[in-house]
C-alpha cells in the first residue's frame, strides 16, 4: 500500500520535479528507481518476527468459527426431528471459546516479541555501541565549552554530555529501564503465560515449523520462545545504554513445558540448541546472575557464550 | 401317485406360507381436536474441545414442558399451538408428520422433519426422507431414515429405531461429521409418539495440510442427548 501510494505521489510530482530541477529524464528515473527497490528492500525487512504465524493462526481460527458457525446451525436443525415437538431452550456451550481464549494470551505478547527481536537485531552485536563509544558525538559537542576558562563553564560539559546521550537512547527508541537487560525483559512478557499457554504455543509454533520448514522468521521466534535469547544480545544493547547489570543467558521455558518433536528436530539457528539442556551446566550460572526467576526455569538454559555464533548477524557481516 | 399327491399339497403349503402377509403399522398423527398434549422434553448437550494437551468440557442440562394443543383438523392437517418456555407459536402438520406451516417461525430455522410413510408400513422396512441443507450457498444432503422393529401388542407401543446424517463438507485437512440416532415409541391409543430418546454427535477436526504434512490443530466434539415422554393428555 505504502508502495502504492508512493508510485502514485512519485508520478504526479515527476513532471514538475523535473521542471523544477532542470535535471535530465534518465537520472531522475534512476533516481526514483533506486528509491523503489530500496523502499522495496527496506519494507520486506521490516517484517516482523511474528506475522507470518500470527497470521497463520488467525486465518485458521476465522476458518474454524466460520465452519462451526454454519454447522452449529445445522447441528441445531437436526437436534428436533419431530414436527410436533420444537426444541427447548438450552444454552449452547462453545467450548472452542476457551481455545480462542489461551490463543488471545498468547497474541498479547507476540508485540513484546516482535520489540525484543528489533532491538536485538540492531544493536544487540554490540557494533553500534562500539561505534558510539568511539565517536564521542557528545564529547566533540561539548569539547568548546570545556575550553572555556571563565566562570568554570568545562563543569557542565559533563552533565550536557549525558543529557544528549540519554535524549540520543529516546531518539533511538530505547527505555533505559525497561530494555537495560533484554532477557529480563522476555521473561517478564513470558511469564505472563501459564503453564498451558506455553505448551499450547509450542504445539502451534511446532505445527508451523513443520508445515512450513521454510519459514526462517517463525523458526527464529519458536527459538527465541523456547531457548530466550543469548547473553551477548544483551551485553550489546547494555553496553549501549551503559547498565552494567545486563547479563545472562535467560530460558522462557518452564520445567513443564515440553519441546514439541516437529519434523526437522536440528537446531533451529546457529548457536541455539533445540532445548535438551545438555549445556546447562555453564550457563545456570549467569542466570542465576541475571534474574533470580530465570534460573529455576529452564532445560533450555543450553546456550554457552563460547560455543554459539550471533544469530542476529546482520549487523555484523563479517562474523 | 401318492407321492405326486404329497408333493403337490407341500407345494400349495409353501406357497401359502410364503403369502402370508407380515406385519404392518398404520403410523400416523391421530391426534384429538381439542385435546393438550403435555410432553416432557430433556436436553443434555456436552461440548468438548482440545487441542494437544489442552482439553476442555462443557456441559449443560435443561428440562422443560411442551404443552401441545390440538386447535384443528381439516384435510388431513393438524393446527397445532404449541407452548414451550418463553415461546409460543403455531404449526400446521399433516398426518404423516410433514409441516405444512408454521407462521412464527423462518423457514431456513426449521429442521429436517422426520415423517411416517403414508400407506402400510411393514416391519423392517426403512422409511427414507431425503432433503437438503444449504450451507455457503451450496446444498448439503441430509437423511434421515426410520425403521418400525416390534410391537407391543398389549401396551399398542410400536418401537421404531431412527437415524439420520448430513453429509458435511469433509476432505484430508478438515473433517466434520453429523449424526442421528434414536429410538421411538408410538403409542396407538393416543396417536403420537409417546417416548423417545435420540443422540445428535457432530466432530469438526481442523487440521493443516501442506503437501504430505497434516498437523492436528484443533478438535471439538458436540453430543446433544435429547428424550421426551408423554406426561398426559387433557381434553
Amino acid at each position: 500500500m505504502s508502495i502504492f501510494r508512493s508510485v502514485q505521489s512519485a508520478l504526479i510530482s515527476f513532471r514538475e520535479m523535473q521542471k523544477c530541477l532542470d535535471i535530465p529524464k534518465y537520472l531522475l528515473i534512476s533516481i526514483v528507481c533506486i528509491h523503489f527497490f530500496f523502499s522495496g528492500v527496506i519494507s520486506a525487512s521490516a517484517q516482523e518476527l511474528t506475522s507470518s504465524f500470527q497470521l497463520w493462526m488467525l486465518n485458521n481460527e476465522a476458518r474454524a468459527i466460520g465452519i462451526l458457525t454454519a454447522d452449529r446451525a445445522i447441528f441445531a436443525r437436526m437436534s428436533a426431528p419431530f414436527g410436533f415437538l420444537p426444541a427447548i431452550d438450552l444454552p449452547m456451550p462453545r467450548s472452542e471459546e476457551k481455545i480462542w481464549k489461551k490463543n488471545l494470551n498468547l497474541y498479547k505478547i507476540l508485540p513484546e516479541f516482535n520489540e525484543i527481536f528489533e532491538l536485538a537485531r540492531r544493536f544487540g552485536s554490540g557494533n553500534f555501541a562500539k561505534t558510539f563509544e568511539h565517536a564521542h558525538p557528545g564529547k566533540w559537542a561539548t569539547a568548546v565549552i570545556i575550553g572555556i576558562p571563565v566562570f568554570h563553564v568545562w563543569r557542565i560539559a559533563d552533565p550536557i554530555d549525558k543529557a544528549f546521550q540519554e535524549a540520543f537512547l529516546v531518539t533511538m527508541g530505547i527505555s533505559k529501564n525497561r530494555d537495560g537487560d533484554l532477557a529480563k525483559r522476555l521473561t517478564t512478557s513470558v511469564e505472563k503465560l501459564s503453564d498451558t499457554d506455553k505448551r499450547m504455543m509450542n504445539a502451534y509454533l511446532g505445527h508451523f515449523v513443520a508445515l512450513y520448514p521454510g519459514n526462517n522468521q517463525t523458526r527464529q521466534f519458536e527459538s527465541i520462545f523456547q531457548n530466550g535469547i543469548k547473553k551477548d544480545l544483551s551485553k550489546g544493547l547494555a553496553a549501549l545504554i551503559g547498565d552494567s547489570a545486563a547479563t545472562g543467558t535467560m530460558s522462557t521455558s518452564s520445567k513443564t513445558v515440553e519441546k514439541v518433536p516437529v519434523a526437522n528436530d536440528s537446531p533451529v539457528m546457529p548457536g541455539l540448541d533445540s532445548g535438551d539442556g545438555s549445556n546447562a551446566s555453564t550457563s545456570v550460572s549467569d542466570v542465576n546472575n541475571a534474574t533470580g526467576s530465570a534460573s529455576a526455569t529452564g532445560p533450555a538454559n543450553q546456550q554457552s557464550d563460547s560455543n554459539g555464533s550471533d544469530p542476529f548477524t546482520i549487523l555484523e557481516p563479517g562474523k | 401317485m401318492k407321492f405326486i399327491k404329497w408333493s403337490l399339497l407341500l407345494i400349495i403349503l409353501l406357497m401359502f406360507s410364503a403369502c402370508e402377509p407380515t406385519e404392518a403399522f398404520q403410523i400416523a398423527y391421530r391426534l384429538k381436536v381439542g385435546s393438550t398434549y403435555a410432553f416432557e422434553v430433556k436436553s443434555h448437550v456436552e461440548s468438548h474441545a482440545s487441542s494437544g494437551e489442552f482439553d476442555e468440557k462443557s456441559p449443560a442440562e435443561a428440562v422443560d414442558t411442551i404443552s401441545v394443543t390440538v386447535l384443528a383438523y381439516r384435510s388431513g392437517v393438524f393446527v397445532l399451538d404449541i407452548t414451550t418456555g418463553s415461546r409460543h407459536f403455531r404449526r400446521l402438520m399433516r398426518e404423516d408428520g410433514t409441516l405444512l406451516l408454521s407462521p412464527g417461525e423462518r423457514s431456513s430455522d426449521l429442521p429436517l422433519f422426520l415423517t411416517f410413510p403414508a400407506a402400510d408400513w411393514p416391519a423392517g422396512k426403512v422409511h427414507r426422507v431425503d432433503s437438503s441443507f444449504d450451507v455457503g450457498g451450496k446444498p448439503v444432503p441430509a437423511r434421515f431414515e426410520i425403521v418400525p422393529s416390534s410391537r407391543d401388542a398389549a401396551k399398542g407401543i410400536v418401537s421404531m429405531k431412527f437415524a439420520g446424517t448430513v453429509d458435511l463438507p469433509s476432505d484430508r485437512a478438515i473433517q466434520r461429521k453429523l449424526n442421528v440416532k434414536g429410538s421411538l415409541g408410538y403409542d396407538e391409543k393416543v396417536g403420537c409418539p409417546s417416548t423417545g430418546e435420540w443422540v445428535v454427535e457432530y466432530s469438526f477436526d481442523f487440521a493443516n495440510k501442506e503437501i504430505a504434512v497434516i498437523r492436528p490443530i484443533w478438535n471439538i466434539k458436540e453430543t446433544r442427548t435429547v428424550s421426551f415422554h408423554l406426561q398426559g393428555v387433557t381434553q
